[in-house]
């Protein structure tokens, strides 16, 4: 193993006082407060609070990053109202065509897609494209269903996949005009989670057995390690090796994030909700509203710069 | 025994209310009603408490909050229906109806 001065042409300093500029992983002996000292990057990963969304909603569409986020539609019953984060505030903006909840969705605050739900009466596989200014009704799904997940880059590429009832293993890929049927997930399953692209997802979670995770390679989906935590009516973001994983039913508050591999529980939300909007990725998320409908954002980042450290009791 | 965790209302106005190093260093949970918990006998969250200007409840009093917070999501909840739905339909268009919490001493 690499010792400290092969590492930084130095031994480790015995000084009166802390060096003032030191650089990141330094370390030092400070013979003043009898502590050896480093300059560590502490990349601890938590939530903070946001400012709350104008409208207090849960099972929503969510679309964009933690400083561009979408909401749109959701419950309770006759929500389509829409809204715009600036990683700051929200702010609303024109609504859905129709009432929804329950939707799935993809894209980005600028060209989103919502799709399926459920709006008073049975689910649909109603399709809507946002521009950045309007939703335009498009192309329905080919499998109408509620409580689906989707993911995709933009409102010309974007992945559906399961929902209820009963529950679903259905997939179908957007392609900018047309939803076309391709190789069912191995589970079939409705509330699930989803991250990444049309042509690289993940799906995780759901109804049931709730912590079942699959990979889409763009034409299959492939199980591999499931979550820690099962539940359904998940909070997501990320791609499909850097995903996050937060909320759900039963509810609760637990953060889960994927690295490709395998799922490791992390710091929890600071409020307990289920159906709860999210975006981004997963160092840097937004998670917003929930259930009961509750106005509350939250925002996943790493901690502030590197800090000077004492190693050991002062 | 001693008590873990504390309870105290306070209201969430947005970025501030939480950052990243108080929930890196202590473990919140938000409930109904605007009722926080924390850790008892903690420095740091005593100091959160103080800045929010948290008013500090006795584990019955926080219940009680989060009772009445809860009960006014399952009455709307129970409220709200349309003729000839079943209660699966239901449960499709609204959802589960929201569950008692009970929160931990």
């Amino acid at each position: 193993m690499a010792t400290y001065k092969e590492i930084h042409g130095f031994k480790i300093q015995n000084v009166s006082s802390d060096p003032p500029a030191p650089f990141n992983g330094q370390v030092w002996y400070n013979s003043t407060t009898g502590n050896l000292r480093a300059k560590a990057s502490l990349q601890v990963l938590a939530w903070s609070t946001g400012n709350n969304m104008n409208s207090a909603r849960n099972a929503m569409g969510s679309a964009g990053t933690q400083t561009a986020a979408l909401a749109f539609g959701g419950m309770p019953t006759g929500i389509n109202a829409t809204e715009k984060y600036n990683g700051t505030n929200w702010t609303a903006a024109n609504p859905l065509n129709s009432t929804i909840s329950k939707l799935g969705s993809a894209g980005t605050q600028t060209a989103a897609l919502g799709f399926g739900g459920i709006p008073t009466g049975s689910p649909t596989g109603q399709t809507e494209s946002y521009n950045g200014t309007n939703w335009t009704t498009v192309n329905p799904l080919n499998t109408a269903r509620y409580e689906l997940s989707g993911c995709g880059a933009s409102n010309t590429a974007a992945l559906a996949f399961g929902g209820g009832n009963p529950y679903k293993a259905e997939t179908e890929n957007w392609n900018g005009s047309n939803w076309t049927e391709v190789t069912n997930l191995n589970s079939a399953r409705k509330a699930l989670g989803g991250a990444g692209t049309n042509t690289a997802a993940l799906a995780f979670g759901g109804t049931s057995p709730g912590v079942l995770t699959e990979l889409w390679n763009g034409s299959n989906w492939t199980a591999v390690n499931p979550m820690n935590t099962g539940r359904r009516d998940i909070g997501s973001a990320g791609d499909q090796t850097a995903a996050l994983a937060f909320g759900g039913n039963p509810v609760q508050a637990t953060t889960e994030s994927w690295n490709g591999t395998n799922w490791t529980t992390v710091n929890s939300l600071n409020s307990a909700r289920e159906e709860v909007g999210g975006t981004g990725t997963n160092t840097v998320a937004l998670a917003f509203g929930g259930g009961p409908p509750y106005y509350a954002t939250e925002e996943w980042n790493t901690g502030p710069s590197p800090a000077v450290v004492s190693i050991g009791s002062s | 025994m001693a008590k873990t965790k504390q309870y105290c209302v306070a209201e969430n106005w947005g970025k501030g209310f939480i950052e990243h190093s108080e929930s890196s260093k202590i473990k919140f949970a938000g409930y109904p009603g605007n009722v926080w918990q924390v850790p008892a006998h903690n420095k740091d969250a005593n100091l959160w408490i103080n800045k929010v200007l948290g008013v500090v409840k006795t584990l019955l009093e926080a219940q009680s909050i989060v009772d009445v917070e809860v009960t006014s999501f399952q009455n709307a909840w129970d409220a709200d229906t349309v003729e000839g739905e079943t209660g699966e339909q239901a449960i499709e268009r609204k959802g589960e109806r929201p569950a008692d919490i009970i929160l931990e001493e």
